[in-house]
Order: structure tokens, then sequence, then C-alpha cells
């Protein structure tokens, strides 16, 4: 239906949990100033698809 | 740096892709020696679909975390207590997992976090808070947070919804609790506003 992309930037933000974990895979880039938690903030991704 | 390979690479890898919110990761660990404030932290916030994994496969696991630990997911401005003044009004779909396993733990928890930040509520998404995750050792909870319980037809959507994601059977019934009910309460159970 009427989805946000690139293409139709007016689109509807709405996205499926099929088309989200298109993206978990390519994620690797650990994100900027996240805290100092041991044990649950990670230095190296983690890739973990859900188990059907 | 920015590599020549850059240039050729499509609109929809480069473009990231916006969500309809920005949300904050919460995490929570019971520290006794602290005040329980103090042991809220925001991990940091998000408002792309890449952005939200990049973050996701940088945090542990929650069926890796101590009892007594909790991940919250709230829109951003929101703080993952009752108190705050958009919580207040409102309640939690609560699902009690009970001693599922770690990998149906992990995936119950993914699914809820694709619900909210995909808004698969869409026209009830105004409604929708967050969603937090309480783990614990005689049996982890999950719940979505909502807005004015009062909105019976919205909140019963959203129960919906998030019944439907989790993959629940129809005859497994979660309950809605309104927060005003639960701070309230004698016995341990919040009597149940709505159940689906």
């Amino acid at each position: 239906e009427d989805q946000w992309s690139p293409m139709n930037p007016e689109g509807k933000k709405q996205y499926n949990r099929d088309f989200l974990l298109q993206f978990q895979q390519d994620c690797k880039d650990k994100p900027e100033g996240l805290p100092h938690i041991p044990d649950i903030v990670l230095d190296k991704a983690d890739i973990r698809p859900p188990s059907f | 740096t920015e590599t020549q390979s850059q240039a050729v690479l499509s609109p929809e890898e480069v473009i990231k892709h916006p969500l309809q919110n920005k949300w904050a990761l919460w995490f929570f660990k019971n520290d006794k020696a602290k005040s329980w404030a103090d042991n809220l932290r925001i991990i940091t916030a998000f408002d792309t679909v890449e952005g939200f994994w990049a973050l996701f496969n940088h945090i542990q696991s929650a069926s890796k975390l101590q009892s007594g630990c909790d991940y919250s997911l709230f829109k951003d401005g929101i703080k993952p207590m009752w108190e705050d003044g958009k919580n207040k009004p409102g309640g939690r779909w609560l699902v009690n997992l009970g001693r599922t396993k770690p990998q149906d733990v992990d995936r119950f928890w993914l699914e809820s976090l694709l619900f909210l930040i995909g808004e698969s509520c869409d026209d009830e998404g105004e409604l929708v808070n967050g969603g937090v995750i309480n783990v614990r050792g005689k049996g982890n909870k999950i719940a979505i947070w909502t807005g004015n319980y009062k909105k019976e037809e919205g909140i019963l959507k959203i129960g919906k919804g998030f019944k439907e994601v989790l993959h629940l059977p129809a005859k497994t019934l979660i309950s809605y609790e309104a927060h005003a009910d639960t701070m309230s309460k004698t016995g341990s159970m919040a009597k149940s506003r709505y159940s689906v």
C-alpha cells in the first residue's frame, strides 16, 4: 500500500515485521554514544534473527 | 571514510528508513544499593529502522538478563514509569510468559519491539506509549503500555494486534490493567479492565 520509500517520501511510515527484519543483517556498526554498561551494551554486533 | 563505491549504492541502501516516531530504549537493573530511579538508565534513542537494528544488534538479549532487570522501549519523551504524565491515565496489556524457553522469550520481545516501531496499530498509534519486558526468575512478563484506558475501542484493537504478532492461541487470554487500579490494588492481582 502507500508505504514510505526513498521514491515515496510522503508514504506511511508503517512497516510490518517481515519488512523490518530484512534490515537486521546490514546494521553492524555500533551506534555512537552508547553508555558503558558492561554485559548489556556489546562492543561487537551480535546478530540474532528470531528463531521461527 | 566515504569510499568511491559508496556512489553506486542504490537509494534504498543509502537512505535510512524513517520511523513514524522516535523511540528510546531504557534498561533497569535491580541494584538494591541504589534508588529505583538511579537503577533506570536510558541506553539511546533512534528514529530509523536502521538505527533500531544497529542498537538491537549491540545489546544483550533479554533472555540473558539477570532476574530483576527490565528493558523498556518508549516513545521519546515518555519515561517508562506509570508516574509519567502520558502513562498515568493509561494502563498496560500484560502477557505472563511464565518460564518459557530463552529463544521464545527473545522472540516474543523482538516481535513486541517490531510491533511498536512498525506502528502496527496504525490508527491507534496515538494510544501506544511503549513496551516493557520484566525478566523475573518466577516468570517473565511482557507488556504494551498505552495512554487513556477509557478509550476502549482503541485499547482493544491494540490488544488484539499485540496478541496476533505474538501468535498467542485464541484461548490464551491477555488482560489489560489500568495503572490507577494497579497502584491501589489490595490483592496481588489488580482487576483487569479488558481482556482479548
